[in-house]
């Protein structure tokens, strides 16, 4: 799991995306990111978040977020990349999820 | 309390949170003049559209190594609960490219290239022209109360 902290903006979205990258690449293919403590995010941290996504799903796992705040939610909406970054409402219950998909 | 808040900053990513403190002053000042909160299903795609054009200023406007290059960020209360942002600066015309497409495909999904996609879904209006002095406006406006 990651617990990224801070706006993820321009700024910081090219270290999120590489720490995504790296995590995958250590054989970590079921990542769930906390967004928690993230107060804003923009079109590239939306673009890191994809990035984790394609690189987790080509290694066979996936990847989830849980506890997005509104201004998350608003944004993912906008996108309707909620369709395929689906917010989970708890961190257990994004951890779950890949339980069950596991189970079958 | 002013419902105006102008700030002249370098065009460059670590001015960013300058302008997420204008918008915090802005929402005060704004809530003041209202008289209540501002509504949050207007607030939250306003902030995220001018963070969107100001992201696109710092990419775009100046060539790299242009270090001196600024953006003016104005943000007002405009008549009728409008909430309003200009952005200005001297640099490269903006030369749009073609926004990619809402795509369910994984391997289809875009890592880039959302920004202004998601300022037209987040505004009411978003205009963009170049002045004949050779700048840049971008205005945008979101009503209050408007979906």
């Amino acid at each position: 799991m990651l617990q990224p902290s801070g706006r993820i903006d321009l700024l910081s979205a090219g270290e999120l995306r590489q720490r995504l990258i790296d995590t995958i690449a250590a054989g970590q293919r079921r990542l769930v990111v906390d967004l928690e403590a993230v107060p804003f995010i923009d079109s590239s941290g939306l673009g890191a978040l994809i990035g984790g996504l394609k690189a987790a799903r080509l290694a066979g796992g996936d990847l989830r977020i849980a506890r997005p705040n509104a201004q998350v939610r608003t944004v993912l909406s906008l996108t309707t990349l909620d369709r395929v970054l689906r917010p989970y409402e708890t961190v257990a219950a994004a951890v779950s999820g890949f339980a069950d998909a596991n189970g079958n | 309390m002013a419902t105006e808040i102008t700030i002249t900053v370098p065009a460059a990513a670590e001015q960013l949170e300058v302008v997420h403190a204008a918008l915090e002053r802005f929402y005060a000042a704004t809530e003041c003049m209202l008289g209540r909160a501002v509504d949050v299903a207007a607030w939250l795609p306003f902030t995220t559209a001018v963070a969107e054009v100001a992201a696109n200023v710092v990419r775009h406007a100046y060539p790299a190594g242009m270090a001196s290059g600024r953006m003016r960020v104005r943000l007002r209360l405009a008549r009728q609960g409008v909430l309003a942002a200009c952005f200005a600066d001297c640099g490269e015309p903006f030369v749009p490219t073609a926004a990619p497409s809402n795509a369910p495909d994984a391997a289809e999904l875009p890592e880039g290239g959302m920004g202004l996609a998601i300022c037209r879904a987040s505004l009411t209006r978003l205009r963009y022209r170049r002045t004949a002095r050779g700048r840049n406006c971008w205005l945008l406006l979101k009503r209050i109360g408007a979906a």
